[in-house]
């Protein structure tokens, strides 16, 4: 009896959250597409924003170090 | 009219490459060792880059070359150590826009590393399938499948649904698929 009750209760709880829960949002393919890619740059622009790191600015200087050097051995 | 100089051309590629190589690493720290690496290669070899090619490309699979071969070599997974997708979202938003853009890099986040890889080539940086088959090193087919399958997950996550577009529907079969049950004879 109280295993019954319990499962209608479940029953109608389980009815009213289905019935409220928040239906997916419809969007168009070309929309949905527009989408993704406007975020996607959106990602990808904060990922290279990022000031390059010294390590980084100190090797290219010996990169064109070295290649003057070789020029001027020419 | 000349061809710029290689090398400009490659400086200039460097910010694109770290975003790169943060999306495929998940971690500053290596995303920076393994740039420094391809900066070097790529320095070194600039007589095999083609001019009037697509630089971004060639340096983006010096880098993907290299990670993967250091990958192999130490046999371990890179995990979010710098929590790169996931940081934005314990920044409380200010407005529904930043919302949703923090909820997509979360989602973005979790899809699989070669999901992710291709749908930056592709529809961050607008590479054609082709270069993004050929800098990742796999089938067109292969970059189209994972590009649509990243798509169809990240709206998923997004609890958004793309919907059929109906307007293409010639008006016999509009009128046959709106009709109710009984209607039709």
């Amino acid at each position: 009896m109280e295993l019954t009750l319990k499962l209608g209760v479940s029953s109608i709880e389980s009815t009213i959250m289905v019935k409220n829960m928040p239906k997916p949002k419809k969007i168009k393919k070309n929309e949905a597409s527009d989408f993704v890619n406007d975020n996607l740059k959106m990602v990808f622009q904060e990922l290279s924003d990022d000031k390059l790191p010294d390590e980084i600015g100190d090797l290219l200087r010996v990169l064109k170090a070295q290649d003057e050097a070789a020029e001027a051995k020419k | 009219m000349s061809q710029p100089n290689p090398k400009d051309e490659l400086v200039a590629a460097l910010p694109a490459l770290r975003g790169y190589a943060i999306n495929l690493t998940r971690n500053r720290s290596l995303a920076d060792d393994m740039i420094q690496d391809t900066l070097v290669k790529a320095w070194s070899n600039i007589e095999k880059f083609k001019p009037g090619t697509n630089m971004r490309a060639w340096l983006f699979t010096i880098l993907r070359n290299t990670y993967y071969t250091n990958r192999r070599k130490a046999n371990r997974e890179v995990a979010d150590v710098d929590e790169v997708f996931a940081s934005q979202l314990s920044v409380k938003p200010d407005h529904d826009g930043r919302m949703q853009f923090a909820d997509f890099k979360s989602a973005f986040g979790t899809l699989p590393d070669e999901q992710r890889e291709v749908l930056v080539l592709v529809g961050a940086l607008g590479f054609s399938y082709d270069e993004a088959a050929e800098t990742c090193g796999i089938a067109v087919g292969t970059v189209k499948s994972r590009v649509n399958r990243a798509r169809k997950r990240l709206l998923e996550l997004l609890d958004m649904d793309d919907e059929t577009e109906l307007e293409m529907t010639d008006q016999s079969t509009m009128s046959v698929l709106t009709a109710s049950p009984g209607s039709i004879s």
